[in-house]
């Protein structure tokens, strides 16, 4: 780009191109100018702070993560050792519909047990009040109480049903027999009559002792 | 060229075991040409800069003074440029003596145009061309190196740039409105203005040599 233009030789020109000093002014000091030169030029390479700082960042990422798991296993040895009782729901409580200045409705029942003259904020209506049911928040479990609900709980004990006649064969038509452990021999007797049946216990234990239940239809 | 690295020779030594402590100097450089120092110095040797630093420093010098007033600015505007002239030194070819000056003085030049655009040097409002005015050379021839420089040191910052990129570095005006981010007929009215203060100023000096010419 320099010189496109060609350049006039004029004298006055190459003079000032070729000046090299200012008589008037000397250059302070020359060797001190390459001194800041050969610094900045032969100076090292700063380390860079940002790669100690990202090193930092990680290990402290990793210290937090291990610190919370570590955490997280310990409350879960805790909650096994220590059930939660079963978490009952309670309902929470319905908060009051909010009254505001504004008309608000009023049943026609309690209309007519007041027989006042209405305010005029007030406007009769048809419908029932139904409680604003959205308001309710449901009860919600913690994660706490979840997770001891999901391991504590016993699984439930698997009961078979078995029909009545599967048990033993009966003795009689009204009389059933059922064996204790210590060889004592219960006897039942059935006895129905026409408002209310009979149940007789008998013992082989300590003599006859016949008890008696009377069992009417209105029980 | 021929370059010599005297210092060895001084009665004392002291500027040599100086520069040994300080520079850590691995090479002794005597009666080197100046390509070899341009080779030497595209390898690192502090030697070898130091000598073109001492070589070509007063003259890149008194060029950054023609476009900063400030000798203090100047100075670290020459120590910017040549930290740019040996950190792209790797990179130039040697194709003689001229083509290395223009290459720093162009470096030169750009680091002095940044420092006036940082400093909102350049409130130059765009003008119409304006007549041009012919300086008479034999005025100027009249006029020793000193003398041209402080005229021109005289002029605003504007004119004075125009003035020293068209007339002194030979650019014309679409390169100089490129670079200053001007309009070629600013460029043009900058520089007739900044010739007429000089014309104004040799008469104050007693020199009426200067003719004008009209377009």
């Amino acid at each position: 780009m320099l010189h496109e233009r060609p350049v006039e030789p004029d004298g006055w020109k190459d003079k000032l191109d070729r000046l090299d000093n200012l008589p008037g002014e000397p250059w302070a000091d020359k060797n001190a100018a390459w001194d800041k030169l050969y610094h900045r030029l032969h100076e090292k390479p700063k380390r860079k702070a940002g790669a100690w700082w990202l090193a930092a960042a990680v290990f402290l990422l990793l210290v937090l993560m291990a610190s919370l798991l570590l955490t997280h296993k310990v409350e879960k040895t805790w909650v096994k050792n220590n059930p939660l009782p079963v978490h009952t729901d309670i309902p929470a409580p319905v908060p009051a519909p909010v009254q505001g200045k504004k008309a608000y409705p009023v049943a026609p029942a309690v209309m007519a047990k007041n027989k006042k003259p209405l305010p005029l904020n007030v406007r009769p209506i048809d419908t029932p009040i139904v409680a604003p049911v959205a308001t309710v928040a449901p009860p919600v479990k913690t994660d706490t109480q979840l997770l001891a609900n999901a391991m504590v709980l016993p699984s439930p004990k698997k009961l078979r049903v078995v029909h009545i006649n599967e048990l033993e064969a009966p003795a009689g038509n009204d009389v059933q027999t059922a064996r204790q452990p210590n060889n004592r021999t219960l006897h039942f007797s059935l006895t129905q009559t026409e408002d209310a049946r009979m149940v007789s216990y008998e013992t082989t234990n300590a003599g006859f002792n016949p008890f008696k239940v009377k069992i009417r239809a209105q029980n | 060229m021929q370059l010599f690295f005297a210092r060895i020779d001084e009665p004392s030594g002291q500027p040599f075991i100086f520069y040994l402590h300080l520079y850590n100097y691995k090479t002794i450089l005597f009666d080197m040409e100046l390509p070899e120092l341009i080779k030497e110095a595209k390898q690192g040797s502090a030697a070898a800069q130091k000598c073109l630093f001492d070589l070509l420093a007063n003259r890149m010098f008194v060029l950054c003074r023609r476009y900063v007033k400030s000798p203090e600015n100047a100075e670290e505007l020459l120590l910017d440029g040549f930290y740019k002239f040996f950190k792209g030194l790797a990179a130039f070819t040697w194709e003689g003596d001229a083509a290395l000056h223009a290459w720093l003085k162009r470096i030169m030049i750009n680091e002095c145009l940044m420092f006036l655009r940082r400093k909102n040097a350049f409130t130059i409002v765009t003008e119409l061309a304006a007549e041009e005015i012919a300086l008479d050379a034999d005025a100027l021839d009249k006029l020793s190196a000193e003398e041209i420089f402080g005229l021109v040191t005289q002029l605003p910052v504007g004119y004075r740039t125009v003035f020293n990129l068209y007339h002194i570095e030979g650019m014309n005006h679409r390169e100089i409105a490129v670079l200053l981010d001007i309009s070629e007929g600013t460029s043009k009215s900058q520089l007739s203005k900044a010739k007429a203060l000089l014309q104004k100023m040799i008469l104050q000096k007693g020199t009426a040599y200067v003719t004008r010419k009209t377009r």
